[in-house]
């Protein structure tokens, strides 16, 4: 009579065993995701020295370019454009241009930034896009009354916004 | 307790308030320019015409626009001639004129200053028939 008490016992504890195992066990997480705006603008460097070396007789200005340079971006923003400043003015009777590329949004073509110390826009219409290696073209002229400027900086500043 | 949470909520506020008032987004990149304007001088004869009439050659050169960017400038006129003209036996018509009587061949014709941005030249040479066989070229160079 004990054996067999024993036994069934055992049984029952022994099912009951295996219907703890087959019943398994799970936990969950909650996982939060975010894409923040995104806004970056690089460049590649600065342009070669523009020096006026040459006179063009009956020609009021003369003038020289660069556009070694480039600029990349990346935006996931709409209706984002690209403005460009200067941190002074230039000198009187000469003048600085610059010209962006687009693949992606619209240029202004060639900018006078020759007083721009308040940002002028550049390129416009930029939507959710990245673009490589845009030329950058930087223009220098001088009219004819301008007898000799010594070598000078200016810092232009591209940023992209909306 | 109380103190610790109004400031809580006032810095929130202000962080909500910024993200509202500005709202913008905004990337630069900054490139530096360097420029200059070095001394040049060039000149060019815009047309030069020689019209023989009859047993009178008329050596016609019509506006000759002169730019520079030095201090102080001349234009020097040399022409080629079998014969040298005799002095005074020439016309010619220039802003500043050089002085009568003047040997053309190697002579300054003008001199200038900063303030001489662009100046017009009108050359024109008269020769008479006893003269030499003709001019076979005019030199205008620009020097400092």
């Amino acid at each position: 009579m004990k054996t067999v008490t024993s036994i069934l016992l055992l049984a029952v504890a022994a099912s009951s065993g295996l219907k703890a195992q087959s019943d398994g066990s799970s936990v969950t997480q909650s996982v939060t995701i975010e894409v923040k705006p995104i806004t970056k603008i690089s460049v590649s460097g600065n342009p070669n020295p523009l020096i006026v070396s040459d006179a063009v007789a009956g020609s009021n200005l003369t003038s020289v370019s660069d556009a070694n340079t480039k600029y990349s971006l990346t935006t996931n923003l709409d209706n984002m454009k690209i403005v460009a400043s200067i941190n002074d003015k230039m000198p009187a009777g000469t003048m600085l241009m610059v010209k962006l590329s687009s693949s992606k949004g619209e240029s202004a073509g060639t900018v006078d930034l020759s007083g721009a110390v308040t940002p002028v826009d550049v390129v416009t219409g930029i939507s959710r896009c990245s673009e490589v290696n845009q030329s950058i073209s930087y223009t220098f002229a001088a009219n004819a009354e301008v007898s000799q400027l010594p070598t000078q900086s200016r810092v232009v500043t591209l940023t992209l916004t909306n | 307790m109380k103190r610790a949470f109004s400031i809580g909520v006032i810095l929130v506020a202000s962080v909500l308030t910024s993200n509202i008032v500005f709202g913008q987004q905004t990337s630069s990149a900054v490139q530096v320019v360097t420029f200059g304007v070095a001394r040049t001088a060039q000149m060019v004869v815009r047309s030069l015409n020689s019209a023989p009439e009859g047993r009178v050659l008329a050596l016609n050169s019509e506006t000759q626009t002169l730019q520079h960017r030095l201090a102080e400038i001349s234009a020097k006129v040399t022409f080629s001639a079998k014969t040298l003209p005799a002095a005074g036996t020439h016309q010619r018509e220039s802003l500043i004129a050089p002085a009568p009587g003047t040997d053309l061949n190697s002579t300054s014709w003008v001199r200038g200053n900063d303030g001489c941005v662009q100046t017009d030249l009108r050359t024109f040479l008269e020769e008479k028939e006893s003269s030499p066989t003709g001019i076979s070229s005019l030199v205008f160079t620009i020097t400092d």
